[in-house]
């Protein structure tokens, strides 16, 4: 059931700044097809990187989801089958990427840490999808299984045990055995055989080592098995590189590197010929002598090969400005045509390198080394700076009006989405208030210089320096005032405004060093006073400010170490801090006395003892909203077999982890602009993300009140523009109100109660996941409780959001007669640029494209206008969407709305597309996920009923569907093509975002089709008549599911051929529309049904 | 203008002040956190590879403060156990027990051996980095200083906490074959490393009937589990009857933890030192 639910897409687009993210790389690799560059960083991202055919490299996409630095990367599986990386971090975390797609197939959390990583499958002798064999800081090594990402077994150490520092594989054909070296730290090189233990580690008896031996080096840094001769083993440690003979492990040669530099790494390049890097970034390719000796064995000859007695260095490359430390680098050596030999590294400061070995590297003429030039360098910068428009950021067109000289840098932001309210703390100690959905709107849409120059901000100047955080507090805890809004900034300075009037109401001074972190006091404290707030400064000290007071109860001073946790102890009116060196302070708030101070021992038990109290986690450094730290770990799926290490890692947890952003749990709201900071780094850039599934009820919700009362509705839509913020809220009031006497969507009989709530105005957030049918029924009420409570369905925004991201979705340009309708009758703007789109995916998993992607596409579709297309295949998928669900187009007429009226069904017809393809592509991973059935021959219906299983809570969901009323078990022909369609692509591995494209794309064309008809029809019609069809029409296209139920019945055709006037059409329509739902409610009901028996099915295999 | 005058001229002291930080001060703390982790590296007594000379070997005498029913000499060769030589003294019988490690094996104490690795992997982070290193920016300097402290305190954390271990975990562990003459089947033993001090534990047990009355609950994971805790092992439910702990002092882990913590703090000072100038190093290109 887990998985079912958990599997929740939310399309995301971002507006970065003009500074990308850092991105200090800590492993490289490029995949065996030679198209991508992968990279992981320090800060807890991967790049990937396009790599032409000629060697250009270009940023694609960058994936979040790791919480720490990533320590190393490795293929997952074989290549050409799946494109699947595995990522490795500090914290134990493990994360299996599609690097084609960029979505995250697997993920755990061991508390392992790896430091090396090798894909190991023996097709002939293993089940299953094959082995990671892993090493790092922990004794000997450990087998995960690629697919599940579970411990296996472990391949032990006879003697010596230790940790080890690198390893390979080496299968050698002569000796028909698979073996695993490995190097410890303490240089002990071990050998395990892996081909004849198969057996014994499936059955998981103990494996000890084949040979073990102890070499003369110490941080050995690779180790390398020629596959060329099949004798000679490369070592290669920060002091010198060693050749052995693999037969006998006797040492053949030894160089020593110059001094100031360490070695790094190696591979072998061929028979006898060798490269080797180094830490700075230098490489070295060497020939050896035939027998791989330093000397030769045949003292006659001594003499005359005497100049030949060191290897022999033919090449080098060499980096000379701009070193910035470590360096990682790598070598990939293809022998098949057309690939490159290619030595590639990455730096700290996030370049990377590439150079083109070639096949044969000769020294030059006078046998001096020759030097290999560099061909090629790219950083994520140069990215952004080519494509400087596309990464503005989310404010600058603001800060441009408002100082005329350059745009201020956001260093710190908080989206109120109640209010739809962005703030924006900038650099120069300003702080912009605007409305969230028009900046954004204003910065990616073309067309709208209007609004960009009527855009209302407010800027808030208080701050000398840089705004570093801002806190809005009655977000998330109505204790606090609606109109508080906090800053702190470099100058030691919170200042606590009135939000709407733009006044001071109080500032306190803490002279701490800037201040770095505001939070929230816990719930649970508010015995004695409500509105407080904890600030965090940069020389350590806790601040507890009382905002109703507007005083300082308590500043703590005495920490020497940066704050790792708060918590409050409401008995005793106890401050506690825990700090990073695992000390422990405890403050009395009301003499602001230090209690205690503990270490060691009594400082874990102190914090453990008020575990259950609620408190605040302050350890992360950069500040992602309370919710998703609090959630941070539940994306990880943690192993329960962590037996291997007898548990000595159990302090992991306790460990400072650079958290990261996204999970779905900060998405309270069906649009969010989130914030997000990427470590050692104060830029920020923003991610707007889009909640379908609430998004659809949102609009589903306002569709029944427009058709209600479709004349007000239209008025209410153009007074819109007009209105204020606060009128608006008003606005949405009644619109609540209206919803509740209107018969509810989900009809069920608590809603009806919904109205009482909303005004008491604090129920339970909805929860999250977890299974059980009922509980979901349950849920799917609450949370439409929890939506109405939070008091902020505005539909206008819901409206505005959902056109944002249709706006985003569409590749402009393709058809501009189409684009010209979508703007001018859907009111679906262009872009002004392309747009980084992204998704976020499992809760925590982000990725979003770069500036700079698909690039090379769109420039060999040889239109400059054509933009935003996810890529050449979209158009491809698209007339493939057309022709599989060309049953459909006859029934579903496009909407003639000739009025140009904003046609709203439309936009809601064509979102609730997307959400649908959206969900459907989800299900099929999901049921492989569920059953790890190998065949995949699953019919449609299956699928089918799998789709029903997994979202039976969104009535409005069936409502797409043609066959949704009594068809379930012989869903009619387009359903099924349809869903065969997506899943072949998501076999294919097609893109969400590729496929949510090709269908916008598909759906809009077949829609606006007959728009243009009538259009060019209108010029020789009767207006008046045309209107009447009108009105008609547009009734019937509303396309909502229900509508599409009857459409065949035959009561459909009398509606049609009925002549009252409009109004009258609408009423019967909306009648039309209560039958259909509770007709719908019964299907939903059986959907229920349907999911339980699925449910029961899948358990009991 | 006069405001901006001194500001300019502030802001450019303040450069300054900040390019001798990352030029000199920077590369003055690395040195100076290089030779304290040496320091304390050496504590640890890696074998030198190469020169072949053997590791020292340590005898340390166990104790307790309150009764002598446990004594016993322990032999420590850098992160090995070489010999272990028990005195128990059953409390019931006053029977004399002795047990001594086999002359073939040794235990190694993954303890050490961790923060032995941990602080050598962070002394080669700041290897790299000698004097001809032109630091850029602070950024630089203070992700060298998360990841060299992320060593040090997994350094201290390995021995400042000990694993916690479930009584089967103990009893399947390759410690209780180590013994000769064979320990008995009611007995237990445990050695790890708690802060400074190498501790020995002895559980002693008695096996519970099947027909007994008692509540059966397995215990969980402890570092010391105390008298009364229940486990099942080989399809025998057994009872920890009684705990004796002796504990010794190792000079050297007090020493190393101490240089732990000396080169924590300065990591963190010099952490602190970059951040004063967070608004100038922030908006640099790298």
């Amino acid at each position: 059931m887990e998985v079912l639910t958990m599997k929740t897409w939310v399309p995301a687009a971002a507006l970065w700044g003009r500074r990308a993210p850092s991105h200090s790389i800590t492993a490289i690799l490029i995949t065996d097809d030679q198209q991508t560059i992968v990279t992981g960083s320090q800060e807890g991202q991967i790049c990937l990187w396009d790599l032409s055919p000629d060697l250009k490299v270009s940023s694609k996409e960058i994936l979040f989801g790791h919480t720490a630095s990533i320590t190393c990367l490795a293929k997952a599986r074989e290549f050409e089958k799946q494109p699947y990386v595995v990522s490795a971090t500090e914290n134990g975390e493990m994360c299996v990427w599609n690097v084609t797609s960029g979505q995250c197939i697997e993920n755990t959390k061991l508390p392992y840490r790896h430091t090396a990583i090798h894909y190991y499958h023996c097709s002939f002798r293993m089940t299953g999808e094959g082995w990671l064999l892993c090493c790092g800081e922990y004794q000997d090594v450990l087998i995960i299984d690629a697919k599940t990402l579970d411990v296996l077994h472990t391949l032990s150490s006879s003697q010596s045990s230790d940790w080890i520092n690198c390893m390979c594989v080496v299968h050698s054909a002569r000796i028909q055995e698979d073996s695993l070296v490995a190097v410890s730290v303490t240089g002990v090189l071990k050998v395990w055989d892996l081909s004849s233990s198969l057996n014994s580690i499936q059955e998981r008896q103990s494996v000890c080592e084949k040979e073990s031996k102890s070499l003369d080096c110490v941080s050995c840094q690779a180790v390398r098995f020629c596959t060329y001769t099949e004798r000679l083993l490369l070592v290669v440690s920060s002091m010198c590189w060693q050749v052995y003979d693999y037969c006998d492990f006797s040492l053949l040669c030894t160089e020593f590197c110059k001094s100031g530099q360490c070695f790094a790494g190696g591979e072998v390049l061929a028979a006898y010929r060798l490269i080797i890097w180094t830490e700075d970034g230098h490489s070295y390719i060497y020939q050896l002598l035939n027998s791989g000796l330093s000397k030769s064995i045949y003292p006659a000859d001594g003499k005359v090969l005497k100049e030949t007695v060191y290897p022999h260095l033919l090449c080098f490359t060499s980096m000379k400005e701009n070193k910035s430390f470590p360096f990682v680098m790598g070598f990939m050596n293809e022998r098949k045509e057309p690939f490159y030999k290619v030595l590639f590294s990455g730096e700290a400061s996030g370049r990377i390198t590439l150079w083109h070995v070639p096949d044969v590297p000769v020294s030059t003429c006078d046998g001096s080394p020759k030097e290999i030039p560099i061909t090629a360098v790219w950083t994520l910068q140069d990215n952004f700076d080519k494509h400087h428009s596309m990464s503005e950021g989310i404010i600058d067109h603001l800060c441009a009006s408002e100082d005329g000289i350059e745009a201020a840098i956001v260093s710190s932001s908080v989206y109120i989405s109640g209010l739809d309210k962005l703030v924006c703390g900038c650099e120069n100690g300003k702080i912009f208030v605007t409305l969230g959905l028009k900046t954004v709107r204003a910065r990616l849409l073309g067309n709208v210089s209007l609004l960009k120059d009527n855009l209302p901000y407010k800027v808030l100047n208080g701050h000398s320096s840089r705004v570093t955080c801002l806190l809005y507090p009655h977000d998330k805890s109505v204790r606090f005032d609606p109109s508080w809004l906090l800053s702190g900034g470099q100058d030691s300075v919170v200042i606590c405004w009135d939000m709407f009037t733009g006044n001071i109401l109080h500032q306190f001074n803490l002279q701490s060093g800037p201040v770095t972190e505001l939070l929230r006091s816990p719930e649970n404290y508010r015995v004695k006073d409500q509105s407080i707030v904890c600030c965090v400064c940069n020389d350590h000290s806790v601040a507890i400010l009382h905002l109703q007071k507007r005083v300082c109860l308590l500043h703590a001073r005495k920490h020497l170490s940066p704050v790792k946790k708060i918590k409050f102890d409401p008995v005793e009116n106890l401050l506690i801090v825990g700090c990073e060196d695992n000390s422990v302070y405890v403050w009395e708030i009301e003499t602001g006395t230090l209690e205690r101070h503990e270490t060691g021992e009594t400082a874990r038990a102190i914090l453990a003892a008020i575990e259950d109290s609620e408190y605040l986690v302050a350890d992360a450094p950069l500040p992602v909203s309370q919710e998703s730290k609090r959630n941070k770990n539940s994306g990880y799926k943690h192993s329960s077999s962590y037996k291997h290490g007898m548990g000595p890692y159990n302090f992991i947890h306790a460990e400072k982890s650079s958290d990261k952003l996204t999970d779905t749990s900060c998405i309270q709201q069906p649009f969010t602009i989130l914030p997000v900071k990427t470590k050692w780094n104060n830029a920020n850039f923003h991610i707007l993300l889009f909640d379908l599934q609430k998004l659809e009820e949102l609009l589903l919700s306002s569709q029944l009140d427009g058709l209600k009362s479709s004349k007000s509705f239209h008025n209410q839509y153009t007074l819109e523009r007009a209105k204020s913020t606060a009128e608006k809220r008003a606005l949405t009031l009644k619109r609540n109100k209206t919803a509740g006497s209107i018969p509810p969507v989900d009809g069920q009989g608590d809603t009806v109660c919904s109205d009482q709530v909303f005004r008491g105005n604090n129920a339970p957030r909805p929860v999250e996941e977890s299974g059980g049918m009922k509980r979901q029924k349950k849920k799917k009420s609450s949370r439409k409780i929890g939506m109405q409570t939070s008091g902020n369905i505005d539909v206008n925004i819901a409206t505005e959001a959902a056109k944002l991201l249709l706006s985003c979705l569409l590749p402009w340009g393709v058809d501009k007669e189409s684009d010209n309708l979508c703007v001018g009758h859907l009111d679906i703007l262009r872009l002004q640029r392309r747009v980084s789109f992204g998704l976020v995916s499992n809760e925590s998993h982000l990725s979003l494209t770069l500036p700079g992607w698909n690039c090379a596409d769109c420039a060999a579709l040889g239109e400059g206008e054509v933009f935003n297309l996810f890529s050449k295949r979209v158009l491809d998928l698209s007339n493939k969407y057309l022709a599989a669900t060309e049953g459909e187009t006859g029934r579903k007429e496009g909407p003639q709305n000739l009025y140009g009226t904003k046609d709203l069904e439309t936009i809601f017809f064509l979102f609730s597309r997307i959400a649908l393809i959206n969900r459907i592509i989800n299900i099929p991973s999901a049921v492989t996920d569920e059953s790890e059935s190998p065949q995949k021959s699953e019919s449609a219906h299956d699928k089918w009923r799998n789709l029903e299983a997994t979202t039976p809570s969104l009535p409005s969901f069936y409502g797409d569907l043609p066959s949704s009323k009594s068809r379930y078990h012989s869903p009619d022909l387009g359903i099924i093509s349809l869903l065969k369609l997506v899943c072949r692509w998501s076999e294919e591995s097609v893109k969400i975002t590729e496929a949510m494209q090709a269908v916008l794309l598909a759906e809009v064309q077949r829609t606006i089709n007959p728009l243009r008809k009538t259009t060019i029809c209108r010029e020789s019609l009767a207006i008046v008549e045309n209107g009447n069809v009108s009105v008609l029409k547009h009734g019937k296209s509303s396309n909502w599911a229900n509508f599409q139920d009857v459409e065949d019945t035959p009561d459909r055709c009398v509606l049609e051929e009925s002549e009252s006037p409009g109004e009258r059409h609408l009423k019967t329509v909306t009648k039309y529309q209560v039958i259909n739902l509770t007709q719908l409610f019964g299907s939903v009901k059986k959907a229920h049904c349907n999911a339980v028996s699925f449910l029961a099915a899948a358990m009991s295999n | 203008m006069a405001a901006a005058m001194t500001s300019t001229a502030e802001r450019a002291v303040l450069e300054e002040e900040f390019k001798w930080l990352l030029q000199e001060e920077v590369h003055a703390v690395l040195r100076q956190l290089q030779d304290i982790l040496k320091e304390a590296s050496h504590r640890f007594a890696l074998p030198t590879s190469g020169s072949g000379a053997a590791v020292r070997q340590e005898n340390f005498v166990l104790s307790t403060s309150g009764t002598d029913q446990v004594k016993g000499v322990l032999t420590l060769q850098g992160d090995a156990l070489c010999q272990a030589d028990v005195n128990l003294k059953m409390p019931r019988n006053n029977q004399l027990l002795h047990f001594a490690f086999r002359e073939d094996k040794q235990w190694k104490l993954q303890q050490i051996q961790d923060a032995r690795n941990h602080v050598n992997q962070a002394i080669y982070l700041l290897m790299n980095r000698d004097v001809n290193y032109q630091f850029k920016t602070g950024s630089e300097v203070l992700k060298l200083m998360d990841a060299v402290m992320l060593q040090l305190s997994r350094a201290r954390n390995r021995l400042t906490t000990p694993a916690t271990l479930t009584l089967p975990e103990i009893a399947s562990s390759g410690l209780t074959k180590m013994f000769t003459p064979v320990l008995p089947p009611d007995i237990l033993v445990n050695f790890y490393i708690n802060l400074n001090k190498l501790c020995l534990t002895v559980y002693q047990l008695h096996v519970l009937q099947p027909s007994t009355t008692k509540n059966f609950k397995p215990a969980g994971g402890s570092i010391l589990h105390n008298p009364g805790a229940m486990f099942e092992f080989g399809s025998q439910r057994y009872e920890v009857s009684h705990v004796h702990k002796v504990e010794c002092v190792v000079p050297w882990l007090n020493d190393a933890l101490v240089f732990f913590t000396v080169s924590l703090q300065l990591c963190q000072q010099l952490k602190d030192k970059i951040s004063v100038f967070s608004s100038y190093w922030n908006y640099r290109p790298y």
